[in-house]
């Protein structure tokens, strides 16, 4: 019942509409996210002008989350409903992640060379989120095997579950292990160490990153279904019209 | 800790870091559209050449 309610809103959200509406709004909230990071927001005490970083590194590692959580929640739908909808979610969630674990990492590299003096240091914080990276790297390839679809679906799937324990380590490894990698100084529980108009500005691209990560994921969605609508078309000649007229009803919509 | 000297000016590390994000950001969305264009164009011209049409 929970499962059938989840894939109504993401039909909904990732309808045509939700996908224009979801572009607009991206817009405007990472206009709203630059301003207030690059003019409103004072440079840090300490770190001056490069602590402005901070607005885009740590919202692309709450995206990595994000998208790795989605992973993981798809894929224990994918096992027990076998429907193909969840499978294509966390296969595009999964490539939106991958992407932001990516920046959050070069972002950080661009961070660590002025105030750390090195572009890489084995920290656990950058190690993990580097094993992070090749994990799902490597969920992305399990998903170009040869195999049957199902077959390649029910691996993913489970690459997908397994990985994401590497998560909350990553999380956790600036409290568990001596790392030079700053701790949190937003707290959801407890006083935040920032100061209120950086974590507002911080809370506004938080926000703008995590529209744009529907957006991408919609977008993604999008192009897995008229992958599989194309791959249909090739493989059973009976599928011809009727996959047609849904192909020409999306354009119409999309351009419409 | 930091040190005052490497303080100095690093707007030009800042700048990177976004001009960075941008453009990774930019040029995922212009393949994702490419990818759903191509998809689309290839399910349609499969289609219309089993029935023997042409493409519009």
């Amino acid at each position: 019942m929970a499962v059938s309610s989840v894939e109504r809103i993401v039909g909904k959200v990732t309808a045509h509409r939700g996908e224009r509406t979801l572009g607009w709004a991206t817009l405007v909230a990472m206009a709203v996210s630059g301003v207030m990071s690059l003019v409103i927001s004072p440079p840090d005490a300490d770190q001056r002008d490069v602590a402005r970083l901070l607005y885009i590194h740590v919202p692309s590692a709450w995206l990595a989350y994000l998208a790795f959580t989605v992973v993981f929640v798809s894929s224990i739908a994918y096992l027990r409903t076998k429907k193909t909808r969840w499978d294509r979610l966390a296969a595009a969630s999964a490539e939106v992640g991958v992407l932001f674990t990516a920046l959050a990492i070069v972002l950080g590299s661009i961070w660590g060379k002025p105030i750390w003096g090195t572009w890489w240091t084995w920290d656990p914080r950058i190690t993990t989120t580097a094993i992070l990276l090749l994990i799902y790297v490597g969920y992305l390839a399990v998903r170009r095997l040869p195999d049957s679809a199902a077959k390649r679906a029910r691996w993913a799937a489970v690459v997908g579950i397994v990985g994401f324990l590497d998560v909350p380590i990553v999380q956790l490894s600036v409290t568990w292990w001596r790392s030079l990698h700053q701790g949190p100084t937003v707290r959801l529980l407890g006083e935040s160490t920032i100061a209120p108009i950086m974590k507002a500005a911080l809370m506004v691209a938080v926000f703008a990153f995590t529209v744009l990560y529907l957006y991408l994921v919609t977008l993604r969605l999008r192009v897995g279904r008229l992958e599989e609508r194309a791959l249909a078309e090739a493989l059973s000649p009976r599928l011809g019209q009727p996959a047609e007229a849904l192909l020409r009803a999306e354009e119409a919509a999309t351009h419409g | 800790m930091v040190s005052s000297l490497a303080v100095d000016n690093l707007w030009g590390y800042a700048i990177a870091g976004y001009v960075l994000t941008g453009t990774a950001i930019g040029l995922y969305v212009l393949a994702l559209l490419a990818r759903a264009r191509r998809a689309r164009d290839r399910a349609l011209a499969i289609g219309g050449k089993r029935r023997g049409s042409s493409l519009p």
